[in-house]
């Protein structure tokens, strides 16, 4: 019971940390938090949804287009909302980005309605057992894919030039630009990716949660408690937080009541907190 | 000869502190103007303020005959207004070979930034660094590598904010010989130094600033020379500080 319980919320943590990783290279790139963060997983599902009714083909088969399509609308929303408040106070951020939270989820519902959708694939009737332990498949495929795509990001950052520019972006702005570094299509990239990466949790959950406007809300707290809780700006500590998140959450579920779950991942994250300000992973204010 | 760099009536305040009082002179293209004067005289505020890192209180400053007092640090930058810094920011994560890369890369194809990456680490003499992580590398050569990555992104005029902080004498003198050489490959540069022995060899020119005024400038015999330049050292007295 306890080891299903702990291989149930690793699995439901991948998908946490996959939001949250989400989160971080935003925060690590351009020092702000996306507020839309759980509405943009929201718009991967609608998305994933849309595709997968007009063509029949499960979920999985869609992640290349479906991560194409929250590309493009990070994009569009960095250039359209993100990109006239660079360099503004982040206050501005919290208020603009909470603001288009709104925005995606009155859009949503004015076009699909309301109403709970589904996504129905066949691998939701499969189970893998592992001796006592049973996982039900699209679970097991989303862990599967956050692994490879959390690796990917990191390759990404640590291989290539447009990543080595984001870094050197992220590490110290001013000095960025002081060498010439397009920091503004850094900015614009990391948004973007951010966004990809929610919309790619929200694929994965399609099999799992019913599709609705409002799917995203729950999500956006606990990400943003992975995000402190690892430190922000540390894809690590990003993975690390949701798995942790992941597994709090489902053997208190299990074993107490699943109302204690966000109670029991503050209590860590308080924890953590006390011991280590700066996060599980993180480098600690910048000095001035 | 015309000026590249002109700083007209520069004004800059932290609180009640005048780090900047008013200050104008000229750079004249190609030449090494000095800047000097004692800790806290308002050196490093003034490369702050071409850069862009600050924002003037008032006054002006003209690149090339152009204001650029409303343009961005990337926009100056663009322009060809390069720096270091006075404790250098090197990119902690990158390595030596790839922070330089990665700014050559902005401007170049990736053969072309490769070459000129590794050439202008071999002159700073950090070839043998260009794998080691920058947080790994020694505190006197990250000025150097400061240097290399400004060096590729093409600068018209360098701003050099004590560079030769804590060398010895031999090192002194390679690097004396290697800002000659950064200056006859076209580059300005604005030369600020405590080490008066390289600012002599180097320096056609110096200014000197007091308290954020400026003190005097003209040739380095006549300024180093001058009571009022002797007395503002000597009531300051000046260390290497190793701080911006
Ligand atoms: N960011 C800042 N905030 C507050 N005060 C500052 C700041 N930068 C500079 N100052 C103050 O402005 C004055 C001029 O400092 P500045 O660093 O320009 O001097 P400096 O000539 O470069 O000195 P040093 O030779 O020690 O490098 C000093 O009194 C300093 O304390
Ligand atoms: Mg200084």
């Amino acid at each position: 019971m306890l080891a299903q319980s702990i291989f149930n919320g690793l699995v439901m943590g991948g998908v946490y940390a996959l939001i949250a990783v989400g989160l971080t290279i935003i925060f690590g790139v351009m020092k702000v938090i996306n507020f839309a963060q759980g509405e943009c997983l929201m718009l991967g599902m609608y998305a994933a949804w849309a595709l997968h009714r007009a063509t029949g083909l499960s979920p999985y088969i869609l992640i290349v287009p479906v991560m194409t399509v929250m590309f493009l609308i990070g994009q569009f929303i960095f250039s359209l909302v993100i990109n006239p408040i660079v360099g503004r106070p982040p206050t501005d951020f919290v208020v603009v980005t909470m603001g288009l939270a709104f925005v995606l989820v009155s859009v949503i519902q004015l076009i699909f309605s309301p109403t709970y959708q589904t996504v129905v694939t066949t691998a939701k009737n499969i189970t893998i057992r592992l001796g006592s332990v049973s996982l039900g498949t699209p679970r097991v495929i989303a862990c599967g894919v956050m692994i490879a795509a959390v690796l990917a990001v990191r390759l990404f950052l640590k291989k290539t030039d447009v990543g080595r520019a984001m870094r050197a972006t992220a590490e110290n702005l001013e000095v960025a630009q002081m060498l010439g570094v397009n920091t503004r299509r850094n900015f614009a990239l990391a948004f973007a990716l951010g966004v990809t990466m929610a919309g790619l949790s929200g694929l994965l959950l399609t099999p799992i949660y019913y599709v609705f406007p409002n799917v995203g809300m729950p999500f956006k707290t606990i990400s943003m408690v992975i995000v402190v809780l690892g430190g922000l700006g540390s894809i690590g500590g990003a993975v690390l937080g949701g798995l942790i998140a992941g597994v709090v959450e489902a053997v208190l579920g299990a074993y107490i009541s699943p109302d204690l779950a966000p109670a029991g991942i503050f209590l860590i994250l308080i924890l953590v907190l006390a011991f280590r300000p700066e996060g599980m992973f993180g480098k600690g204010a910048r000095k001035a | 000869m015309a000026a590249i760099l002109e700083l007209k009536d520069l004004c800059k305040s932290f609180g009640g502190v005048h780090a900047v009082n008013h200050v104008s002179f000229k750079i004249e293209k190609g030449e090494i103007l000095g800047l000097i004067g004692p800790n806290g005289s308002g050196k490093s505020t003034c490369v702050n303020l071409i850069s862009g890192v600050y924002k003037a209180d008032g006054g002006d400053v003209l690149f090339e005959g152009k204001s650029v007092i409303r343009t961005s640090i990337a926009g100056r930058s663009r322009m060809g207004i390069g720096r270091t810094f006075q404790s250098p920011k090197p990119f902690t994560g990158l390595t030596v070979f790839d922070s330089v890369y990665t700014i050559a890369m902005q401007t170049r194809s990736y053969k072309e930034a490769s070459k000129i990456s590794g050439e202008i680490l071999e002159q700073m003499g950090l070839s043998q660094y260009e794998k080691m992580r920058c947080e790994k590398l020694p505190i006197e050569k990250r000025k150097w590598l400061d240097m290399a990555r400004v060096l590729v992104t093409r600068p018209r005029v360098l701003l050099l904010d004590e560079v030769m902080a804590g060398l010895n004498p031999n090192e002194i003198d390679e690097s004396v010989a290697l800002v000659r050489r950064v200056n006859k490959s076209g580059i300005t540069v604005l030369f600020i130094e405590h080490v008066m022995k390289a600012v002599i060899k180097l320096c056609s020119r110096l200014v000197v600033l007091n308290d954020g005024r400026l003190l005097t400038s003209g040739d380095p015999d006549t300024v180093m020379n001058d009571p009022k330049v002797i007395a503002a050292y000597l009531g300051r007295g000046y260390h290497h500080a190793e701080n911006d």
